[in-house]
């Protein structure tokens, strides 16, 4: 696994830095799960990220195919992790040319809202 | 002449002669005996398998299959057969299948078929299954195109039959398997399309969401999984990829849906009369949260999900049959019926009209 990162930007292609079959939500269903790339991949990439003030660009393209679940393990629990939905929507960025319906889910539904009251 | 062979030296060439030649007889009829006797030895346990399959399939239990042995579009006579399958199963009796009459085979059929002889809890190991091939030309091609024989020859195995051009490909197995399933796409497309890419991104998230229910949502314990089969034909005629999956789990009624909503409508009964309306309201999302096995709000969107690759025209004439209910998404028809399937049908096709991107 090998993440490229720029003086300004970091980013993660999920076909060349994790797998092109990605599988379920979790490690124990199959291989692939949305839950190894959360804690493989996009976590400490995206802490990095927050180190450094730039922003994540996770791509998408490029797969077999996606399950919902394993896209809302990956950023939902990213969100649920941090407790914070703002600051995931402003360090992170969706590439998803072939599948445009997954960016849209992502930023607007699997990311939870969460109260910051 | 006449005195050479009244002479003491004919007679006793001649004597000797037969002697001779009686011994050499002898010594052949000896040789071929033994020759005999051990290509005997050699073929006796294949004779011997061979006859006593002769008199187990002769003993057998005959089951019939209906004409139009075809879940979709046949699914209460299929499960009728099904059902007497079963019951041969269950006093421990070996069957015999027989397909000479049936004039429709479909792949789906083959696959749940397949499935259920498979399942230890519809078929003891030790039952063994004879299959009589059908006479009509079309179901004959079908037949050997599923090559199902291959498949319950190795009982305790996993067989895994390389995917061949314009052939039946089968696959198995209990967890969430994304490359199997995504080499089985490939193989379709490949017959399907002439050009690259050979993949399409929604049926695959189809067949992801679809092992994930298997895995997590087919058995009560959490512990035990059930095993799923996926199949691809491609229809020369029609031009289209057929694409089936089957699990034997609980079905989707058992596991989310009744258990929840009774709990959830017990005040109004007749909400939960009809199992169809239900369900399809769980496709159009509207029981999503609440009806989730796990009530997890960030759950329960495989369904939907499946449903919405349907709308966009991704896959074509998406049919389910799960438990009581039977849906058919093409013509919008959601209907119950008498006898259930114990466990998860799908079955959807995918075109040149349904190719994107």
């Amino acid at each position: 696994m090998k993440t490229v990162g720029t003086e300004n930007s970091l980013s993660i292609s999920i076909a060349k830095d994790f797998s092109d079959t990605p599988g379920p939500r979790y490690e124990s269903q199959g291989k692939f799960s949305g839950q190894v790339f959360f804690q493989e991949l996009l976590l400490p990439k995206f802490e990095e990220a927050l180190k450094h003030n730039t922003k994540l660009t996770v791509d998408l393209d490029g797969t077999e195919g996606y399950a919902s679940s394993f896209l809302e393990e990956a950023f939902g629990g990213l969100s649920r992790y941090l407790h914070d939905d703002k600051i995931v929507l402003e360090h992170l960025d969706i590439i998803s040319l072939d599948e445009p319906h997954w960016k849209e889910k992502i930023l607007k539904k699997y990311i939870p809202k969460i109260n910051h009251e | 002449m006449k005195k050479w062979y009244l002479s003491f030296d004919w007679k006793r060439f001649s004597n000797r002669k037969a002697k001779y030649e009686q011994k050499r007889k002898g010594r052949w009829n000896k040789h071929r005996k033994r020759i005999h006797k051990r290509k005997y030895r050699e073929r006796r346990p294949i004779l011997k398998a061979r006859h006593l399959q002769r008199e187990a399939a002769f003993h057998a239990r005959t089951v019939i299959s209906p004409e139009v042995f075809s879940f979709i579009n046949n699914t209460q006579e299929v499960l009728i057969f099904l059902n007497k399958l079963q019951d041969c199963f269950k006093r421990k009796s070996d069957v015999k299948i027989d397909l000479r009459h049936c004039t429709t085979l479909g792949v789906d059929t083959l696959t749940v078929l397949l499935s259920c002889l498979y399942n230890e809890r519809f078929r003891p190991r030790h039952c063994q299954v004879y299959f009589q091939a059908p006479h009509d030309h079309t179901a004959r091609q079908v037949w050997e195109q599923c090559n199902i024989k291959q498949y319950l020859v190795e009982y305790t195995s996993n067989p895994q039959i390389k995917p061949s051009k314009g052939n039946i490909v089968h696959v198995q197995n209990k967890e969430v398997e994304a490359q199997q399933t995504a080499e089985l796409i490939r193989n379709a497309m490949q017959d399907l399309y002439d050009t690259p890419p050979y993949k399409c991104l929604a049926i695959q998230t189809i067949f992801i969401e679809l092992m994930g229910n298997t895995h997590e949502h087919a058995t009560i314990k959490t512990t035990v999984h059930e095993t799923w089969w996926a199949s691809v034909y491609y229809d020369e005629h029609k031009k289209k990829a057929q694409f089936i999956f089957v699990d034997n789990g609980i079905g989707i009624f058992e596991t989310a849906l009744l258990k929840t909503i009774k709990s959830l409508y017990n005040d109004l009964p007749s909400l939960f009369d009809n199992d169809a309306e239900i369900f399809r309201d769980v496709l159009t999302r509207k029981y999503r949260t609440s009806v989730s096995r796990t009530r997890q709000s960030n759950r329960g969107n495989g369904l939907p999900e499946i449903y919405e690759r349907f709308k966009e025209g991704f896959v074509s004439n998406l049919i389910i049959i799960s438990n009581h209910v039977v849906a058919k998404m093409q013509e919008n028809i959601f209907t119950t019926q008498k006898i259930p399937f114990q466990g998860t049908f799908f079955y959807w096709e995918h075109g040149h009209e349904n190719r994107r991107n």
